[in-house]
């Protein structure tokens, strides 16, 4: 039973990181169409920013500040990173108009962003010290990190919060209405270099904080945003593109996937099991789980 | 009185297809004007035209003055033009309501969310089915039913001038008379001048008080409804049977 809840509280944080990486591909994708490959290396810049600004490098014991310099940190650098990404890499590819031009702008900035970090910073792991203790808690006597519990309540919060504002407020129901038909939403009055703009500004500071969340259960370094990217990317296929909700359940699911994996088979198969996952739902509901159908009437 | 909305020789170009030539027309305002002609004319790519979608060869687009052929279709919108495009393009996956809420995008961001609901309500009265089905994902209505939100979603923007592309496009004879009714109630409330653009020519002239006949590209007769109605090389060409 304590395994039980170990695996399962670890296997939900885990997911629930990729989910908030899924929820960044989306927002940029539904607005868009692209997909912005840099999002694994904008969660790396998330935990290596709040890194250097909650810990000191050279001890690696806190600096003694509050934890909103790291947070609000992130979220600057998250937000001009989305805006750069979007002005020098997506719009320029789009004027193009080549098909895969932005995916691999958008691929060219995350990699430039890594080796960045690489020869400015550090090609180093660090340990980053969780805001809210590094000692488990017991849980019906399981040891679960705090910063676990963390992961999972902030994550459920941004993914409601995110859905809530697409469904209630004018700029969110823009989005909506931009990824369904830009042009109509155009005649509207909606100015979709703006929404497209915002989206990835928004994303990126998703993808942020994300890494600000993850960085105290695994390390900071400069490589910590690549498989977690792409496995997120999966997730964000697995939830449906478009779906928000669809996207926990889909990182849950890969979460728990890699956890009961590697407890009961072998960790080298941890990866394998979230991948064949991923191939069954392309096969059989290439809309993802929550992927919904969109009725059209002529 | 300078008219509502001009077009000054325009011509527009598809690759190396000319779709119109040197069109020249104006709406004054609270008139309703048609633009009528056979398929592939250039009714629906005058349109676009207006609302920037498309943009023009040579020529000039005003608004009240004020030149339009510059612009992107947002700022179109800004200045007071409202589309209703060919088709109808309802947002289907967000409801009848978040579809009028869009409408009144730029009204949110002028007045305020109150002047929205306002709005809506106005809507509502003017289309009460809407407001039974504004829960409903708007991909749910009739054809019908949409078309009568994407002209309320269009009347949200408290337009200076209304776009109306083929409005019975696809409909039964039933709801083309319900759309009819709606275009002779917006006319006679006067808030917005109307280029109706239909192939119902018959019809539209019925309730236009002047018209354009567009043939390949170019103006071909102008008139008032009436006498386009009564004009025997329309009759022959346009209004079928109806001699």
């Amino acid at each position: 039973m304590a395994d039980f809840v170990q695996l399962l509280v670890s296997g939900v944080s885990q997911g629930m990181i990729y989910a908030l990486l899924a929820v960044a591909y989306n927002i940029t994708f539904s607005t868009s169409r692209t997909i912005n490959f840099a999002i694994g290396n904008l969660l790396m810049m998330g935990g290596v920013v709040g890194f250097s600004l909650y810990i000191d490098m050279k001890t690696g014991q806190p600096l003694g500040r509050s934890f909103i310099i790291p947070f609000m940190g992130v979220l600057v650098v998250g937000s001009i990173l989305g805006a750069f990404i979007n002005k020098f890499a997506v719009e320029p590819s789009r004027r193009m108009k080549s098909e895969y031009g932005s995916a691999l702008a958008t691929l060219a900035v995350g990699i430039v962003l890594r080796n960045l970090v690489e020869r400015r910073w550090s090609t180093d792991d660090y340990k980053f010290l969780s805001p809210v203790g590094d000692s488990p808690i017991r849980i019906f006597g399981a040891g679960v990190y705090p910063q676990e519990v963390l992961i999972i309540a902030a994550s459920i919060f941004i993914v409601v919060a995110l859905e809530t504002f697409k469904s209630k407020t004018v700029l969110g129901r823009s989005i909506q209405a931009i990824s369904e038909d830009r042009v109509t939403a155009s005649l509207m009055g909606i100015n979709p270099g703006f929404i497209v703009g915002f989206s990835f500004i928004l994303s990126a500071m998703i993808a942020g904080v994300a890494g600000l969340l993850v960085a105290p259960i695994t390390l900071v370094s400069a490589t910590m945003g690549t498989v977690i990217g792409i496995k997120a990317y999966a997730v964000s296929i697995i939830g449906g593109l478009e779906s928000g909700y669809g996207t926990i359940v889909g990182g849950i699911i890969l979460g728990l996937c890699e956890v009961f994996t590697a407890r009961f088979i072998s960790s080298g198969y941890k990866d394998t099991t979230g991948f064949v996952f991923l191939i069954l739902i392309i096969l059989l509901r290439p809309n993802g789980i929550f992927g919904r159908k969109v009725v059209r009437k002529v | 009185m300078t008219p509502v909305l001009e077009l000054k020789n325009v011509s527009v170009n598809y690759g190396n297809i000319t779709a119109l030539r040197s069109v020249s027309l104006q709406v004054n305002a609270g008139e309703l004007v048609s633009l009528i002609g056979s398929n592939g004319a250039g009714k629906t790519t005058t349109l676009k035209t207006v609302s920037s979608i498309l943009h023009p060869k040579s020529g000039e687009i005003f608004l009240q003055g004020k030149p339009l052929h510059l612009l992107q279709p947002h700022e179109v919108a800004g200045m007071g033009v409202a589309h209703v495009p060919e088709g109808r393009k309802v947002f289907s996956t967000l409801s009848v309501e978040d579809n009028l809420i869009m409408g009144g995008y730029l009204l949110a961001r002028r007045e305020g969310l109150k002047a929205v609901t306002a709005e809506m309500k106005k809507a509502y009265q003017l289309f009460p089915r809407l407001d039974e089905r504004k829960k409903q994902w708007a991909g749910t209505l009739s054809g019908g039913e949409q078309q009568m939100l994407a002209i309320a979603r269009a009347m949200m923007m408290r337009p200076k001038v209304l776009l109306l592309d083929e409005p019975t496009m696809g409909l039964s004879p039933v709801r083309i008379n319900e759309v009819f009714q709606y275009i002779q109630v917006l006319k006679d409330a006067k808030t917005t001048a109307i280029l109706l653009v239909e192939q119902l020519a018959y019809r539209a002239l019925g309730i236009s008080d002047r018209a354009y006949v567009l043939d390949q590209g170019a103006i071909k007769t102008t008139g008032t409804g009436k006498e386009l109605l009564a004009n025997p090389d329309i009759k022959k060409a346009y209004l079928g049977s109806k001699t």
